[in-house]
């Protein structure tokens, strides 16, 4: 008889305990790989939390005129980890169907002029984010959301509300017109002198979206722009890739990441605690299995002794107690496979936010989890089992022999 | 001479002081049934042992054939040239009565069997479902597949009813006269001993 | 004379050593594992509200608008049509111009600026840690150094002039608080301060002035004669990313801002004693009682009609699903930890107790009572279960020491790092630098070795009760029968 033909008998003759050992693997490979699961949400978590806050290069050109090319936005959204950009532009433009505010006694067209300021999005960059204007009323033009923002004070002289039409018009005869998503205020509009051009007054900037700005004057470029990063671990090789492309130009480049240097550090805690949990598991796992299997040999020192006896060899011993503990392992993987992704993968999904980002469309744990699993057990089984079979198989078998005699 | 014990002896690694077995040398011969015979401690088990090759002697050497059984692998030895029967037969849990005897080697179990008087309805059975004395017959059988020239038996018939018992001496009698087989048995059963051929008493092995 | 449960128990843990050893090193592993997982998930729980109020939140009072223009007019109507007076800091008064009559309406800072009485009421609020109040921006003209300029700029427009914002507290400035403005050099400005000023790197460079000069300040509206205000530089700031002006022109450009103490501005602009607070910002000291907080600000009773309450959250609630997600995840964790453990313990002890079969039946056979056998076993569990408890309790806190010594050495490891990556710019604002390195606790509480003590002692009890009905079920025939 060969040895896998004893082993084989062995798991189908002794069901009890072969169901106990299958257990026993089935539920640590199943937690392993939960875990593992668990573990990948939280990396995914952070790298979802290192997005949001908001790390960003800003590329600025030095006089503030919109020399930025499109192009380059093309190139830098092609880089690897660049989430978004913002992109901002400015031109002073003629009014439509309205009255700039003009306090200074002025013929200039710059008395008659406002601003209007081109943004993808007015709340992470310029003047709302820095608090120096903030709105009364409505929503902030965003990606998905265009719309122009007025001054609280223009809006009040010509009697606008959100909702309402505006119509701007280019030097080169071009005209616009967009809707009144918000209102906005300063403060400091009072504060300023008379002797301030229009289109250089508070409450004549108007903020608007891109494809409104690209009506009057094309893609002509952009003063400045902020590229979000979600790695921002990584700004400053970024920040390098980036460098190349603006070399020669009069463009300042800055970055900007204060919340993820203050987060980054109790973060990253977070999930090496998590990981930390982890590896708990698994050194438990791994203990507990070598100590069950330990139990479980010393069970057999007498059927071993009877094989030695009956002259079969150790190593087909040692082959025997392999094969039945790794074919009892091969199907306890499959089985957590099985339930983790059956059923694990449709909790996760149910239980995070962020699990989709961990995994993608794919639920349940990845082949390359399954494989590592596979074969970190296979390893830890052969070890368990060596450590567990070598005393036995040393072991006299005329003492063991005697000792169950007696 | 098929098996023969040269000067062995053999004292426990922990108990330096004390001599289980001293200088014995004695040839067992093909054909003859042999009961080693002595008081509990007398060292039966540990010649028997010793012949199996589950032990090594302290000094002195066990020749088969003419040959020392630790020339080749003791695995060998054990696996081809001696076979072994316990009181406890000592039958694998997990294995039916067919395949037990099985994992004794070369012969086919099912003739086997049925010259041992086991029914061909217990050969798929789980061998704790048999009696004692099927349970024996099933180790003997077990023993005989391997078709060693050497039987060895450690008290055989001590779990078993005195009728069984004799059943099964009588099998081991035709095992070593028929067969030619050379039959040690451990004994200390004055009956047994005396219907054996050669009858050895341990403290005659030289103590 | 039979011997008794407890005695056959003691022999038998002590005379089958390997075994017990066996059983003794499983029970401790999972013992010490259920202690470290707990101890895992309080540091978990800790580390994340550390993050949570890395982020920070606040509120942040700010006057509203149509209320101005609300009490503006009350005020006209109380000075009375076509009549020139003051009232409540508005100043109405006729000008006869080449157009004809014109009135001339403007109001002092004590009618814009908010009430110092209503911010320290809501500064007392509990819960609020630390507030701050900024100046309104006050253009203002530089005696005794240049300004930054842009040579190519016609500054016909410009007022001349460079811009103060004054605070309470430096530290809490929206542009301190957004990470743009950082020191460069000194300190930033505490509510202790007086004459004092934090300038830019570029206005430092450019008129050579370091920590400790002194420069003045007055009104641009007539710098040649109004009086001049020294303030003692005590920092230099450097920027991440320009300020973005308020307004066009030289004098509001990010390198002439100058942050002062709270009272500097208005001596400055020739106003003593009529400030011109335009923002209060409080601090919530624990951000997971942002609402409360909120709540209890909000109940104060100040005129509100007057001021508009902003959250100033915003990456809170962005990040808050996050949280609920990390939260959710420490959860899981210790809930695997739990089922790993109490499963593998079950068992672990249903394998061991039906590895006694043959014991079993033989002291079934002797005529013991099936529940005295339970009880031997029973007895073994609890005896090996005291001395893992005894051993794991020991080694636990050697344990959740290492684990704390790997935290805080992998992070202070990172730390090291970021402090070189940063070395040429560096004074970070206070508030960074603390963040570098978070202290986890994990001790092992009372609680701890309280739950994991009693889970173990009541999942031995029931593991070795699930398998040892089954094999005391059966008789003591059978049982003796099945082992050979």
């Amino acid at each position: 008889m060969y040895f896998y033909q004893r082993a084989f008998r062995y798991i189908t003759r002794k069901k009890s305990k072969s169901l106990l050992l299958f257990l026993c693997l089935f539920i640590i490979s199943t937690m392993v790989l939960c875990g593992t699961m668990v573990l990948q949400t939280a990396q995914a978590t952070s790298r979802s939390m290192w997005e949001k806050t908001g790390t960003k290069i800003v590329l600025k050109d030095q006089r503030g005129e919109n020399k930025i090319q499109t192009e380059l936005c093309a190139q830098i959204l092609e880089l690897p980890n660049v989430s978004k950009i913002n992109r901002v532009a400015s031109h002073t433009a003629y009014s439509g169907n309205f009255t700039p505010v003009i306090v200074k006694d002025d013929e200039s067209d710059l008395n008659v002029s406002v601003t209007l300021q081109a943004y993808d999005n007015t709340e992470t960059d310029g003047s709302f984010a820095e608090e120096k204007y903030r709105l009364l009323d409505g929503n902030p033009i965003k990606e998905g959301h265009s719309g122009i923002l007025v001054n609280s004070l223009l809006a009040e002289l010509n009697g606008f509300q959100i909702g309402d039409q505006l119509t701007f018009a280019a030097e080169n005869g071009s005209t616009a017109t967009g809707e009144i998503t918000g209102i906005f205020f300063s403060g400091m509009e009072r504060k300023q002198d008379a002797s301030i051009v229009s289109a250089y007054r508070i409450e004549n900037q108007i903020f608007v979206d891109h494809a409104l700005f690209e009506t009057l004057y094309g893609e002509e470029g952009y003063s400045s722009i902020a590229v979000y990063t979600d790695d921002p671990e990584n700004l400053s090789s970024l920040r390098q890739q980036i460098e190349p492309f603006v070399a020669g130009e009069d463009i300042d480049i800055s970055t900007s990441d204060l919340l993820y240097q203050q987060m980054q550090a109790p973060l990253e805690q977070v999930i090496r605690i998590s990981s930390l949990t982890l590896v708990l598991i698994i050194i438990t796992a791994v203990i507990v299995i070598s100590l069950l299997l330990c139990m479980w040999m010393r069970t057999r020192t007498k059927e071993m002794a009877v094989f030695i006896s009956l002259g079969i060899s150790k190593g087909s011993l040692f082959l025997q107690a392999m094969t039945e503990s790794f074919s009892l392992f091969v199907l306890s993987v499959i089985g957590a496979a099985a339930v983790s992704s059956l059923f694990a993968g449709q909790l996760m999904h149910s239980l995070f936010e962020t699990y989709e980002l961990a995994v993608n469309v794919n639920t349940g744990p990845s082949g390359t989890h399954l494989l590592t699993l596979f074969l970190l057990g296979s390893v830890i089984v052969f070890i368990a089992v060596g450590i567990s079979i070598v005393p036995i198989l040393r072991a006299n078998p005329r003492d063991t022999l005697s000792k169950m005699e007696g | 001479m098929i098996l023969e014990a040269k000067n062995v002896s053999y004292f426990y690694k922990s108990q330096k002081d004390k001599l289980i077995l001293k200088n014995v040398n004695y040839g067992f011969e093909p054909g003859k049934m042999y009961a080693l015979l002595g008081p509990s401690g007398s060292g039966k088990t540990t010649l028997l042992s010793l012949l199996a090759g589950l032990d090594t002697p302290t000094k002195g050497e066990i020749l088969y054939d003419g040959k020392l059984i630790t020339a080749r692998d003791l695995t060998e030895h054990r696996k081809h040239h001696i076979s072994l029967v316990f009181q406890s037969y000592n039958l694998i849990d997990y294995l039916t009565v067919v395949e037990n005897v099985k994992l004794g080697g070369k012969k086919e179990p099912e003739p086997i069997l049925d010259k041992m008087g086991i029914s061909q309805e217990f050969w798929k059975r789980n061998v704790l479902q048999l009696s004692g004395g099927q349970q024996q017959r099933v180790a003997i059988a077990r023993a005989l597949a391997s078709d060693a020239n050497v039987l060895l038996a450690d008290e055989p018939t001590g779990n078993l009813d005195e009728a069984t018992a004799w059943d099964v001496i009588d099998l081991l009698k035709r095992i070593a006269h028929e067969e030619g087989k050379c039959v040690i048995v451990v004994t200390h059963s004055k009956e047994l001993a005396d219907s054996v051929d050669v009858a050895i008493r341990m403290d005659q092995l030289g103590k | 004379m039979k011997m008794n449960s407890l005695q056959r128990a003691w022999r038998s843990v002590i005379r089958k050593p390997i075994k017990s050893i066996l059983l003794l090193l499983v029970m401790i592993t999972i013992c010490l594992f259920l202690l470290c997982g707990m101890a895992c998930r309080n540091a978990n729980v800790q580390t994340q509200d550390t993050t949570r109020q890395a982020i920070g939140a606040g509120l942040r009072l700010d006057a509203n608008e149509k209320n101005r223009s609300k009490r503006l007019t009350e005020c006209s109507e109380k000075i009375g049509a076509g009549q020139e007076g003051s009232y409540g800091g508005v100043h109405q008064k006729k000008l006869e111009t080449a157009y004809g009559t014109q009135w001339m309406v403007w109001c002092d800072n004590s009618f814009d600026s908010l009430q110092i009485s209503d911010i320290e009421k809501l500064a007392d609020v509990p819960g609020i840690s630390d507030y701050n109040i900024s100046t309104c921006i006050t253009a203002v003209n530089p005696v005794g150094f240049d300004r930054i300029e842009d040579p190519d700029m016609d500054q016909t427009n410009d007022m001349g002039g460079v811009v103060l914002i004054g605070n309470r507290k430096m530290e809490l400035d929206s542009n301190v608080l957004s990470g743009n403005v950082t020191l460069k050099d000194g300190r930033m400005v505490t509510e202790k301060d007086q004459d004092v000023c934090v300038i830019s790197e570029q206005l430092a460079d450019q008129d050579h002035l370091a920590v400790g000069d002194k420069i003045g300040f007055n009104d641009y509206h007539d710098p040649e004669h109004s009086q001049v205000q020294e303030a003692t530089i005590i920092g230099i700031y450097q920027t991440q990313q320009p300020m973005s002006p308020l307004m066009a022109g030289d004098t509001f450009r990010s390198e002439n801002i100058i942050f002062t103490d709270l009272r500097f501005p208005e001596k400055a602009e020739g106003s003593e004693n009529d400030p011109c607070y335009e923002h209060a910002y409080f601090q919530v000291g624990d951000v997971d009682n942002y609402d409360a907080v909120k709540a209890a600000v909000s109940a104060v009773d100040i005129d509100w009609e007057r001021y508009d309450l902003i959250d100033r959250n915003g990456n809170m609630s962005t990040m808050s699903s996050n949280f609920n997600d990390l939260e959710k995840i420490s959860t899981l964790l210790i809930l695997i930890t739990f089922a790993a453990g109490f499963i593998m313990l079950f068992l672990i002890f249903v394998f061991w107790t039906k590895n006694r079969n043959y014991e079993i039946g033989i002291l079934l056979s002797l005529g013991y009572k099936k529940q005295n056998v339970l009880g031997q076993l029973f007895a073994e569990a609890f005896i090996t279960a005291l001395l893992a408890f005894a051993i794991s309790f020991t080694l636990a806190p050697a344990a959740s020491g290492a684990a704390a010594d790997y935290l805080v050495s992998a992070q202070a490891e990172q730390a090291e790092l970021e402090k070189n990556i940063n070395a040429d710019n560096v004074a970070y604002s206070t508030v960074q630098s603390e963040q570098t390195v978070v202290g986890v606790d994990v001790d092992i509480t009372k609680e701890m070795f309280l739950i994991c003590g009693a889970g173990m002692v009541i999942l031995t009890a029931v593991s070795i009760g699930t398998a040892g009905i089954g094999i005391l079920k059966k008789n003591p025939k059978d049982i003796l029968s099945e082992l050979v």
